[in-house]
């Protein structure tokens, strides 16, 4: 009886989400993403000006009323500029962890869960891809690929994805000896089912702490490949190219690059935070 | 006993310092990149030209109003077809390991230049049919076809003259990180990326008219940084100032800029061979025109460059002794007659895609450029590619059209040829007109500039009219120094010359 008086057991969403609750720092994290998610959902109605519209009487011109980060270069808008370009950084966030997380994690649940020589291949073209840095194989692909926003992604998405494909191996294997999963398989689920019905949620959570960081990676990488030209094409803006173009002035018109430095800097953070939070929130020994 | 020494040491080393001090004069050189290699044979870059200036004397080089005047040659006859040149050479003049420079020597140069393996000089003197050494003290040079082009080539690397003997000695690697030549000043130290450190060679024929003991140069990509250290005092004269920097430069009491004016350009080479050229713009010269007058050059040059650069149209920037004057300058700007162009040949909204380097100057021109069209009817879009990758993409002929500078040449005739005659390795729109390549060689035969003039004016308004290329702007290089450092001029080919440069005050 006294069961029956007791509270239902929370869902371990909401356990979670309690827990990250009490994180300070995910809290502020989550706060700004969301914040800069919508305002790049929302970018034509928030931007006041056409981002890529040239105005030559008002270049270079320091933050005023009128336009509240001041004007670039080409006298455009940069407080529109910085909210279109918001779009470019969170699609290429997004999409590319989407990428990494759709060639990851299947190389990975097969390497874990098959073993044997299909591992022994998954695993050596893995390292073999780990061992080349982050950026410079973005730069390569995005190089070969030819420079635009989507090929950006693309590039960007395929260089992390060893790093999902190695966590989901690893994860797998740790479960995999798990007692329920030897019980799944005893009770005759076929190979497939087990791991995915009964695999894969138990390794989600440790993706997901993985998936905000390779976010915050992927959105610094956007800007590194727009920076030098391989991302997001002019006029179109994006935060890496509205960096090259305010080199020329960075003596004297320093808000040109501030804003856009700033705005990378801050969603990265907050991406990070957030990975953070998440990684204590997840962790069942964490109370 | 100890304590003694150290004493000693110490008080010995304080009366050193200054005493250096006083008798090594230095001047900081700040460069826009690495040099690269110095041996002038294969040198390939325009901040190697600086370096090399000061260490390798050339048979000739150019005033500071680009006349060619004399260096190791100190007079020389054209015959009267235009097909050679006999050049008197300067006598007692010994290369930096004391060998001496004479016909011989400057014959086995020219032939190193036309035979060495992995020589970028052979492109631009192999009109070159032979060389002759006449006696000690004299060369003829026979040309397979005229050239009075030949000259300016000979103020730049490929009439820069080093010790062979050296040369064989070294080996090509070790003498491109130490060449041994017959300049001013010798090469003492190279370390790629770092620094070049040059120092006085007293037996130069010029020696007294140069003021340093030794000169720095050290490469710093970045404008901003260049400038920097320029400010802090690290540096004493710095190239490429940025156009949005100079105001703010020259509002500085303790720094000066001095302006080149080179003969530069930079243009919009259209692709009119299919399958990757725009039809339109290939098969319409209407449209190129069209393309060209919806361009407001004198706007452009106002916002991407705070109106420090020239907004001209032609190879040549007004004032320079090649200029057009019959074309005003800047072209203006007609958007009305474009799109009456664009219509007549019924392509009312022609689709352009340009190629452009990283370069963030660059990117502002192109969006400038992009916004400006638009209102004529032109549907342009830009795509960027680090610079190596966009040369590589035009000459594979995979562009439409594409935007490339020019540091400019003196001669009026490899301003122009070099990249628009019939077949030539840097004509990647494969543009060729027969009319065009007749002038060009009747230029090219005549010496005298002033007969020489009215052709490349004839040959400036083929290129307007047939438009294979537009010119958008002539950039000039802007020098900051240090308002100490006097005597400094800006010469037409941008490069640096330390002759009669002094520091004043011992600073």
């Amino acid at each position: 009886m006294a069961s029956a008086n007791a509270p239902a057991p929370a869902s371990p969403g909401a356990r979670v989400w309690r827990r990250l609750r009490r994180r300070r720092g995910a809290m502020v994290g989550l706060f700004v993403i969301l914040t800069v998610a919508i305002v790049a959902a929302l970018a034509p109605w928030i931007a006041p000006y056409d981002p890529v519209l040239q105005s030559w009487t008002t270049v270079r011109k320091p933050p005023s009323a009128a336009h509240w980060f001041g004007t670039d270069e080409l006298g455009r808008d940069i407080f529109s500029r910085i909210v279109h370009g918001a779009r470019a950084s969170m699609l290429a966030g997004v999409i590319s962890v989407a990428i990494a997380i759709a060639i990851g994690v299947p190389l990975g649940l097969l390497a874990g869960y098959v073993g044997r020589w299909v591992d022994v291949v998954i695993s050596r073209v893995t390292d073999a891809l780990l061992a080349c840095p982050f950026l410079i194989l973005a730069i390569a692909l995005a190089a070969f690929l030819g420079p635009s926003l989507t090929n950006a992604m693309i590039a960007i998405g395929v260089t992390a994805t060893p790093v999902m494909i190695r966590l989901t191996r690893g994860q797998v294997l740790a479960v995999r000896s798990l007692d329920y999963v030897d019980a799944a398989t005893s009770v005759g689920n076929p190979p497939p089912r087990v791991a995915l019905r009964h695999i894969l949620p138990n390794v989600l959570p440790a993706l997901m702490v993985q998936s905000t960081l390779v976010l915050a990676s992927a959105i610094t990488s956007e800007a590194s490949l727009s920076f030098l030209g391989l991302g997001q094409q002019p006029p179109a803006p994006s935060w890496g190219s509205m960096l090259n173009t305010a080199q020329r002035s960075l003596t004297t018109a320093p808000w040109i690059a501030v804003w856009p430095g700033a705005m990378i800097f801050v969603t990265v953070l907050s991406f990070n935070l957030l990975g953070d939070g998440l990684r204590d929130a997840l962790d069942p020994r964490s109370r | 006993m100890r304590s003694r020494l150290l004493a000693l040491l110490l008080a010995t080393a304080c009366m050193a310092l200054p005493a250096a001090a006083q008798t090594q004069s230095e001047i900081r050189i700040g460069l826009g990149d690495d040099p690269g290699s110095l041996d002038p044979a294969t040198n390939a870059s325009f901040v190697g030209r600086i370096v090399l200036q000061s260490a390798c004397d050339k048979l000739v080089d150019i005033d500071v109003d680009g006349n060619i005047v004399p260096m190791l040659a100190t007079s020389w006859d054209w015959a009267a077809d235009g097909k050679s040149v006999t050049m008197k050479l300067r006598e007692g003049v010994v290369y930096h390991d004391d060998t001496p420079f004479d016909a011989e020597s400057a014959k086995g140069n020219l032939e190193r230049y036309l035979t060495m393996q992995g020589s970028r000089r052979r492109p631009e003197i192999e009109a070159i049919e032979k060389v002759e050494a006449i006696g000690k003290d004299t060369i003829k040079i026979s040309l397979k076809e005229p050239s009075v082009a030949l000259l300016a080539l000979f103020t730049d690397r490929a009439g820069m003259m080093v010790s062979l003997a050296a040369f064989e000695k070294a080996g090509v690697q070790a003498f491109a990180n130490r060449p041994i030549c017959a300049g001013p000043y010798r090469v003492a130290d190279f370390k790629p990326q770092q620094s070049v450190t040059l120092e006085r060679f007293p037996k130069h024929w010029r020696a007294s008219a140069y003021s340093f003991d030794r000169v720095t140069f050290e490469p710093f990509p970045d404008s901003n940084v260049r400038l920097l250290n320029l400010r802090s005092g690290r540096l004493d004269l710095i190239e490429q100032v940025a156009p949005t920097s100079l105001a703010s430069v020259e509002a500085d009491p303790n720094l000066r800029i001095t302006v080149g004016q080179q003969p530069a350009f930079t243009m919009i080479q259209f692709n009119l061979t299919a399958p990757r050229a725009s039809e339109a713009f290939a098969k319409h010269p209407e449209v190129r025109q069209a393309f060209s007058l919806a361009i407001d050059r004198t706007a452009l040059n106002q916002v991407v460059f705070s109106g420090r650069y020239v907004p001209g149209h032609q190879p040549f920037p007004p004032g320079n002794f090649w200029f057009d004057e019959t074309s005003p300058a800047p072209q203006p700007r007609d958007v009305a007659r474009a799109r009456a162009l664009l219509r007549q040949v019924g392509v009312p909204n022609p689709t352009l895609e340009l190629l452009i380097s990283t370069n963030s100057e660059h990117m502002e021109v192109a969006q400038v450029v992009q916004q400006m069209v638009a209102e004529a009817g032109f549907r342009m879009e830009i795509r960027t590619m680090e610079f190596i990758a966009m040369r590589n993409a035009a000459l594979q002929g995979n562009f439409q059209a594409y935007m490339v500078p020019s540091a400019g040449r003196v001669d009026p005739d490899l301003n122009i040829s070099l990249f628009i005659a019939c077949g030539v390795a840097n004509n990647v729109g494969k543009y060729c007109s027969q009319e065009l390549d007749g002038l060009l060689a009747q230029g090219r035969a005549v010496a005298d500039r002033n007969a020489r003039k009215p052709i490349y004016q004839k040959a400036v308004q083929t290129i307007q009219r047939d438009a294979p290329i537009i010119f958008l702007f002539n950039q000039r290089s802007a020098f900051g120094h240090k308002a100490v450092v006097q005597g400094f001029k800006g010469f037409p080919d941008g490069i640096v010359r330390l002759e009669g440069v002094t520091k004043v005050a011992g600073r």
